[in-house]
């Protein structure tokens, strides 16, 4: 019997999780310039975050969803307004200043919660597609995630700040001629880009196992969807998604686990080669 | 440092202080240790140097190749015999290779792009050499046979001074490669590319060519760093290869030191290793990731109050103290063309907003 069916129906519950992820990212890049280093821990803290509510306080694991962003982009703010802004606005030494973040948050975790991999016991009902088992709350997460990320995108486009927003992702001088306070809409980025990456932190929690390490997972797959995606341009990255959940679920699948990264790899220099501004050419080089 | 303060008696400076490192590392054993590995990573941090403060590109990679150079002399030692001191410049040679695979791929883009493939490589060559077991000795790690005799051709030494002199010999031929490219047309053009690459290439410089050939010099310093860290300690894991935190230390200790300065590397190294050591002793290894707090904390704190380096600032109060003597009028507040110019010329840019 062959298990493609169900790899290929997990690779596209995984993918809207994935754009999720990689949206928020995105957003950011496309209005600081900065590659969000962090984002990887955001999404771990984000996992924690949703565990500690459904463990400590019973709550449900999808109402935790709210929470986890809201929580997470109130640090985005603190997180901006209190370290990223007094760093010299060279795109690169604020770069490196948010892989000091994600070290920090990194081994804080790990003080905390040890290294034990945890899970909200989504795992335990799954439904079975051709010899594959797909964790119930998967189908879940995923229309979850397809629900945040239209809203996002819908904000972005029919709302007068997200307006704003893409004006400047598109020129930033352009926009403050125009009269667009773009000190405050920078921070609200940051703050979105930081509560996507908790959404998505959710989401893991619910559908998978998450521990140390799980934020580097998240981070390569992030960038890696961004660049295939091209960098800045966010419809892009679903497409971008799609192609790297289902690169990790069939080299998972039909190979060994540690051949993911390379191909991810392997599929991202490629892309660079082949389509730099991503594969529907929107983004920037 | 730059060329102005050579003729200035800083070479007198230097000398000084690698007196007093020497003085200092034979002081004990444990410092011996301490300043032999920070002379290594140092290496791996000038190579670093090379490419952020030259070249204007910050690589994350630097110890993937690192690795590479490592893997490539133990894997020819025990497969095939090879003495680590030919090792030293096949593996060497490997990771410039990969450096140049890399380096034509992803230099073609810009800044972010090079940070964020040289990002993904560390995590794309780790779970490769995990996974073949039989040639790179998987999770154990690749191991040599220990030598107690001094053996200038398999690099073995009968005491840890023959390795510290070694890693010292690593990091003055770094240096000084380093050093020859800064003062040649070669370092001219790269740091023309670093200030303004559109600007480059519309003046006729080959800014791809010159950037992936500066990329695999400096992947060849790092591998010749790795296989003077595999004779000195006789071992290479994939962690110490393809870590996250261990490739930040040569980041980190660049950007302390200063990238664009000559000793910005070794400077670096040699204050954040000590201090790493230290921490370990005070809480113990690794026990819940001191290590990591260390490197977070510290980068965190450089990237906010001297993102320019430690010589950097050094180098102010010395123009000052020069402008003070010599009765002249205030220096240029720019440390243009020795210094970090590009940071100080891209923030008045960025001030309006980034483009």
């Amino acid at each position: 019997m062959s298990v493609l069916p169900g790899v290929l129906l997990s690779a596209v519950l995984l993918a809207a999780v994935y754009y999720l992820v990689a949206l928020g990212l995105n957003i950011i890049f496309g209005v600081l310039d900065i590659v969000n280093f962090a984002h990887g821990a955001l999404v771990l803290v984000g996992a924690y975050f949703s565990y500690e509510l459904w463990a400590k306080l019973g709550l449900s694991v999808w109402l935790t969803v709210p929470i986890v962003m809201v929580g997470l982009a109130l640090f985005g703010i603190g997180l901006y307004a209190g370290y990223l802004r007094f760093i010299t606005p060279q795109p690169l030494v604020r770069m490196l200043g948010l892989i000091g973040v994600s070290l920090v948050i990194d081994s804080i975790l790990l003080a905390v919660f040890g290294a034990n991999f945890e899970s909200e016991g989504g795992l335990k009902s799954s439904t079975v597609v051709s010899g594959v088992a797909i964790p119930t709350t998967a189908f879940v997460a995923c229309g979850i995630a397809v629900v945040i990320g239209l809203i996002t995108l819908v904000a972005l486009r029919y709302t007068r700040a997200g307006s704003a927003i893409r004006a400047i992702i598109d020129d930033r001088t352009s926009a403050q001629l125009c009269g667009i306070n773009d000190a405050w809409l920078t921070m609200a980025a940051f703050a979105i880009g930081c509560g996507l990456a908790g959404a998505g932190g959710t989401m893991v929690a619910a559908t998978n196992t998450f521990g140390q390490g799980t934020d580097q997972t998240y981070a390569v797959i992030a960038f890696s969807v961004v660049i295939l995606g091209g960098l800045g341009d966010l419809a892009g990255g679903a497409l971008a998604a799609l192609i790297i959940a289902l690169a990790y679920s069939v080299v998972g699948a039909y190979s060994s686990a540690s051949f993911i990264d390379p191909v991810i790899f392997v599929i991202v220099l490629a892309t660079l080669v082949l389509r730099p501004r991503g594969l529907l050419g929107g983004g920037r080089v | 440092m730059s060329p102005r303060l050579v003729k200035s008696g800083g070479w007198l400076v230097v000398g000084c202080l690698a007196v007093a490192i020497w003085l200092f590392a034979h002081s004990s054993t444990y410092w011996l240790g301490v300043l032999t590995l920070a002379l290594l990573i140092g290496t791996v941090a000038q190579s670093w140097n090379l490419m952020a403060g030259w070249a204007g590109q910050w690589s994350i990679a630097q110890m993937a190749f690192f690795g590479l150079g490592a893997y490539t002399s133990g894997i020819g030692l025990q497969r095939w015999g090879i003495p680590l001191f030919a090792g030293l410049f096949i593996g060497g040679f490997v990771a410039a290779a990969a450096a140049g695979i890399v380096g034509v791929i992803s230099l073609r883009l810009r800044g972010h792009y090079f940070s964020l493939v040289t990002f993904m490589l560390i995590f794309a060559l780790g779970p490769l050499f995990l996974y073949f077991t039989s040639v790179t000795g998987g999770g154990n790690g690749l191991a040599t046979p220990v030598g107690l005799t001094n053996d200038i051709w398999k690099l073995q030494f009968a005491s840890d001074e023959g390795y510290f002199l070694l890693s010292l010999a690593v990091a003055i031929f770094a240096t000084a490669v380093v050093f020859l490219i800064s003062r040649s047309r070669m370092g001219l053009l790269l740091r023309t590319i670093r200030a303004d690459e559109d600007a480059a290439r519309t003046v006729g410089i080959r800014t791809l060519r010159l950037k992936v050939i500066t990329f695999m010099v400096a992947g060849f310093l790092a591998g010749l760093a790795g296989t003077a860290y595999l004779a000195t300690y006789n071992l290479i894991d994939t962690t110490t290869a393809f870590g996250f935190s261990e490739a930040l230390e040569p980041v980190i200790g660049g950007i302390l030191g200063g990238p664009g300065f000559l000793f910005g590397g070794i400077v670096g190294e040699l204050i954040l290793q000590p201090l790493e050591s230290e921490v370990n002793t005070l809480f113990g290894a690794s026990t819940f990731g001191a290590e990591s707090l260390v490197y977070g904390v510290c980068l965190m704190f450089v990237v906010l109050v001297i993102p320019e380096g430690i010589l950097s600032r050094l180098d102010r109060v010395r123009k000052r103290v020069l402008a003070r003597t010599a009765g002249a009028a205030a220096p240029p507040a720019a440390d243009s063309v020795t210094g970090y110019d590009h940071l100080a010329a891209t923030a008045t840019a960025d001030a309006v907003g980034p483009e």
